[in-house]
């Protein structure tokens, strides 16, 4: 009994928080609505691939391993090639993370070093509503 | 105030009262658990009093770290009382309805986990498997076969592709075990079976599937070829996601006659799983293999035997093999003297689960690469060392450093007042074992440690002890620290 | 017959079919991965109050080893280090810029009177950086070094380098195995990798060695805890750690207990506290330099009574130069000389120089024909040298031919590697190189020290 009334007691005081901060939040919350959907990224000789295929706008975090043997980068191009943000060049076995706001759309990504793109190296994501 | 007269006043709260009111109350409620826990502090607690001769605490503590991550006290005063058959039908075939992750996901770094898509991630979601199963032998086999059939160096689809896989396997047919590992996208691109053709067979799987998953020994080089020739025509297709499917090309495929462990014909992949399989040398060789992995002491030859025998006549099940080492009385030898280095993965892995902690951070991924055991990297084909080979000052040092984070960010961090400075050394001992779920120590590192904590105020003035709880709060996180990681807490 | 811009890693990759994964498989049954220890990790711990004299006591107590032993420190270069760019054969400039076209060095300094330049960034540095070394009569050049038939994968032929083994086995490294037979079996000090993970050239079947990447970010450390009470707290790990047990596993445990703390120990009066760094150089490195800062620590635990005896250590820089080579190995190179010549001043200044040798080398070398993106492929007969006070100086081995090359169009291997290891082992740590290099008899000797 004595557990019972102590629960209640807990709901109750917590339910009166979450309800502040609701209220207190709301503009802000708004605002920063969009999501930050993050995609893990493979780079060898000569493939590059993205493990998701379609993410929601909003920001997209590339994280790019490379699983080869020699340097890699990662580029985000938009459909018609206008290059949006890129990767350092990476080592065999290292890493990279790219952050870009991609609104909806088809994007084109590659490696742009040497003739990777040509032999394999490109992939597309796409970025819905 | 008298706990009664706490629920009273809780009858009459309603949501908007204000938030002073209710801190006011917290507070005199947690003044009553102090005075009450100081009580409870005087009564030593003893290990090993639940069960019989036959059967007790330390045998299901045995068990379950070498079954699994360990055992909370409560499981093993449970279990030391429903006796060893229950207990080991309850390990072995776990909970009826399947495994289940018990409690919420984990969050780090204010989200949930990702482990296809954020380093690290893989591993986080797989040691909070180990953390959350109902089924830890599962877990435990899944990291077995892991270093068993290890693959390494490939993307993480396809590792967490595998890793289901292994999981879905893990105490069935190994028959069927070993036909998913050659059929898996992982395995054939790491071993190159993927693309071996008649034209150019590629002999690397071949070997392996011999030497190192299968018979050890009793096969020739050209065992090794013919082999090789008859696992020809697979491919990889690889699909704009990362994961990859395994197609069979019969016209890639060397459909001639082979010679193979001494018999012929027009093998194809299942003629040589199953030929490896029925070899004499498999059973024994798997046997010692799982063996080593729960017992620090090899077995006799007529153990051996004896486990083959049981192996076979299961139809090659990996469960009833593991059943019979996990009832072997050679497991339970030296119950007070625990003589099997835990692994990286099973130290940390157990560390939470027996402390109730979760993974809420990402330090164990980079602390177990540097202790020497990164999953889905092992170093080799090989797989991993183990025993005494995971120790070095080095890794030694890194698991020091783990209690750190438990103690401070898990179960057992210590809460503000729990530990006045004015609580005996034995007190103060007997709050933190419990605290970190009431470790297998001996008696000497226990002499240590009450040392320890009767020497910890040495500097303090006398007058000021009983306002330093601060004091007495850091001798509890030492005391939980070095209970964790102490040399005794590496084995099991 | 146009060559696809990256042949070499094209190479790799079709070998590999069979040899990589082959060799990542490693064909290795668990007794034959002889990883061993992963290594010790130096646990140095900040301790403001301990009275130094103390201190210091216990430190030269514990350094049994004979002070004036000799050292070997072991510099990689990752990637495979191009020999006609970092010493351009100027006597036969012609072929060299036929080789390279648009990508030459264009006016390279002369190597005194050896027919040879030197890559204008190995000047750099205190007294002129590496070039300045080599007049001064402490480098042995090592031009054409390889082995044959070699394999032209990084991961592979860094292997075979790292363990002094042609062999697809997992091994303990060379200098690992050195230590195995030369070593102590409680100083981890005596291989000190200056990395967060052993490298494997110091990995050892049981002798302990240590990994550090500074001597501030490691230890026998609770949060929140200092002064007295850490005390305390260590000397119940020594008492935990010094208990009587039975069996591998638990004597391993308690081994690498004790080993962990002892090593704190001995580093304690060499931590870094209240931004006073007791292993300050007393040269200037160059600044923000991964590499100068690892070799100004070898220098500075070389320098006290600690033991040490092989140190290793990698460069940052990328040599595996498959496009812009002109400026990625400038860059690379300066950073390898301005540190190499810093710490050789370090050594003579903290008066250890004689007792230090260096040696420098990569995996492989490069093709001698550059390639379309004014880079070079994988290739063989590549650099490596000797630096030190004692370090036999000049050209030690014969420069490949620029136009009788191999059957793949790379230069000509003119000493193998295990030649210089086994004239290493025997030459200046004075044991028996069979011991280490199979077949050691077989390869000859150079003289690389005097």
């Amino acid at each position: 009994m004595v557990v019972w009334r102590r629960t209640v007691l807990a709901g109750g005081v917590l339910a009166a928080l979450l309800l502040a901060a609701v209220f207190a939040a709301r503009p802000a919350d708004a605002r920063r609505s969009l999501p930050t959907t993050s995609v893990g990224v493979g780079a060898r000789e000569y493939r590059l691939t993205a493990y998701r295929t379609s993410v929601p706008r909003g920001t997209v975090r590339f994280n790019l391993a490379n699983y080869g043997e020699d340097r890699h980068d990662l580029v985000v191009r938009t459909r018609g090639g206008r290059e949006l943000a890129r990767t350092a060049e990476v080592r065999a076995g290292k890493r990279a993370t790219l952050q870009v706001r991609l609104g909806p759309g088809t994007y084109r990504l590659i490696c742009d070093l040497a003739d990777h793109e040509v032999r394999g190296m490109h992939t597309t994501l796409r970025v819905t509503r | 105030m008298s706990a009664v007269g706490v629920a009273e006043t809780a009858q009459s709260v309603v949501a908007d009262e204000p938030v002073a009111e209710v801190a006011r109350r917290r507070r005199t409620r947690r003044a009553a658990r102090r005075r009450h826990g100081r009580q409870k502090a005087h009564r030593r607690p003893r290990q090993g009093s639940v069960g019989s001769p036959g059967w007790n605490e330390a045998h299901v503590r045995r068990l379950f770290w070498r079954a699994g991550f360990g055992a909370t006290p409560v499981e093993a005063r449970r279990w030391a009382k429903r006796g060893k058959a229950a207990t080991l039908d309850f390990v072995v075939n776990g909970p009826p309805g399947g495994a289940k992750l018990r409690g919420p996901e984990p969050r780090v770094d204010g989200r949930t986990l990702d482990p296809l898509n954020e380093w690290g991630d893989n591993v986080l979601w797989w040691l909070d498997r180990m953390v959350r199963t109902t089924y830890p032998l599962q877990e435990k086999l899944t990291l077995f076969w892991h270093d068993h059939f290890a693959t390494s160096e490939q993307e993480t689809p396809l590792m967490l592709a595998q890793n289901r896989m292994l999981r879905r396997r893990a105490l069935g047919s190994f028959r069927d075990l070993l036909g998913d590992v050659t059929r898996d996208p992982a395995m054939q691109l790491f071993l190159s079976l993927a693309g071996s053709t008649k034209d150019a067979p590629n002999e690397n799987f071949a070997r392996e599937l011999m030497e190192l998953f299968t018979l050890g020994t009793g096969y020739s080089e050209r065992d090794v070829r013919e082999a090789a020739r008859a696992l020809t025509g697979f491919t990889a297709d690889w699909h704009d996601n990362g994961t990859v499917t395994i197609q069979y090309e019969a016209d890639e495929h060397d459909d001639g006659v082979k010679t193979l462990l001494g018999r012929r014909g027009r093998f194809a992949i299942n003629d040589v799983l199953d030929l490896v399989t029925a070899h004499p040398n498999h059973a024994p060789f798997l046997v010692n293999k799982l063996w080593s992995f729960f017992v620090a002491t090899p077995p006799s030859r007529a153990t051996v035997r004896a486990l083959a025998a049981t192996y076979r006549a299961g139809g090659l099940r990996v469960k009833p093999l593991v059943r019979a080492i996990l009832e072997h009385p050679q497991l339970y030898r030296n119950l007070d003297e625990p003589d099997l280095v835990k692994c990286p993965v099973v130290y940390v892995a157990g560390a939470l689960r027996t402390t109730g902690s979760h993974i809420s951070q990402n330090y164990p991924t980079w602390l177990l690469e540097t202790m020497g055991q990164y999953p889905f990297y092992p170093p080799s084909v090989a797989g991993w060392d183990w025993g005494p080979a995971w120790m070095s000052s080095n890794s030694m040092r890194q698991r020091f450093t783990l209690g750190n984070y438990v103690v401070n960010y898990g179960r057992p961090r210590v809460r503000r007042g729990s530990a006045p400075a004015t609580l005996t050394a034995q007190e103060a001992y007997d709050l933190a074992w419990r605290a970190v779920a009431e470790p297998q120590v001996s008696s000497a590192t226990r002499a240590a440690l009450v040392h320890l904590a009767a020497h910890f105020f040495d500097d303090l003035d006398p007058d000021w002890r009983d306002k330093a709880d601060w004091r007495g709060e850091a001798l509890q996180a030492t005391l939980r620290h070095l209970l964790l990681v102490c040399p005794d807490s590496q084995l099991h | 017959m146009p060559r696809s811009i990256h042949k070499g890693c094209d190479d790799f990759r079709q070998t590999s079919a069979g040899a990589r994964e082959r060799w990542l498989g490693g064909g290795m049954t668990r007794r034959q991965a002889l990883m061993g220890a992963l290594g010790g990790g130096l646990t140095i711990w900040a301790n403001q109050a301990m009275p130094w004299a103390r201190v210091l006591e216990a430190a030269s107590a514990q350094a049994a080893d004979a002070p004036a032993a000799r050292v070997l420190v072991s510099v990689f270069l990752p990637g495979g280090c191009d020999l006609l760019d970092t010493l351009p054969p100027i006597g036969a400039y012609g072929q060299y810029a036929d080789l390279r076209g648009g990508m030459k060095l264009e006016a390279p300094p002369a190597l005194g009177a050896t027919g040879l330049g030197i890559h204008p960034s190995l000047a750099e540095g205190l007294n002129g950086g590496v070039k300045g070394l080599f007049e001064a009569g402490k480098i042995g050049f090592m031009p054409g070094i390889d082995y044959a038939n070699p394999d032209l994968s990084h991961f592979h032929s860094r292997h075979f380098w790292e363990t002094g083994l042609v062999t697809e086995r997992a091994a303990p490294g060379w200098l690992g195995r050195w230590l195995d037979h030369h070593g102590s079996r409680d100083n981890p000090l005596q291989g000190l990798s200056l990395s967060s993970t052993l490298s494997p050239v110091l990995a050892t079947a049981s002798a302990p060695v240590a990994a550090l990447e500074s001597p501030n970010d490691v230890g026998l450390d609770i949060w929140g805890i200092g002064g007295q009470q850490e005390r305390q707290m260590r000397a119940a790990w020594a008492r935990m750690s010094g208990a009587r047990v039975r069996g591998d596993g638990p004597e391993a445990v308690h081994t690498a207990a004790q080993l962990a703390k002892s090593v704190g120990d001995r580093l304690a009066p060499y931590a870094e506290h209240d931004d006073v760094d007791p292993l300050a150089p007393p040269v200037a490195y160059p600044e923000e330099d991964d590499l100068g800062r690892r070799l100004s620590r070898v220098a500075a635990l070389v320098a006290q009574p600690l033991g040490v005896r092989l140190a290793s250590v990698e460069a940052n820089g990328d040599f595996d130069t498959h496009d812009s080579q002109p400026t990625e190995l400038a860059d690379s190179l300066r950073s390898v000389s301005q540190s190499l010549a810093a710490f050789q001043a370090d050594l003579e200044a903290r008066g250890v120089a004689d007792r230090v040798l260096t040696l420098v080398w990569s995996e492989f070398g490069r093709r001698p024909e550059g390639n379309e993106s004014s880079g070079t492929d994988h290739g063989a007969g590549g650099i490596a040298w000797v630096q030190g006070t004692h370090a036999a100086s000049g050209i030690l081995t014969e420069y490949p031919s620029l136009t009788a090359l191999d059957r793949d169009d790379n230069l000509k291997v003119t000493v193998d590697f295990r030649k210089v290891y086994a004239s290493l082992i025997e030459g200046w740590l004075g044991t028996d190189a069979a011991e280490v290099i199979p077949n050691a008899g077989a390869y000859g000797r150079l003289a690389l020290t005097r």
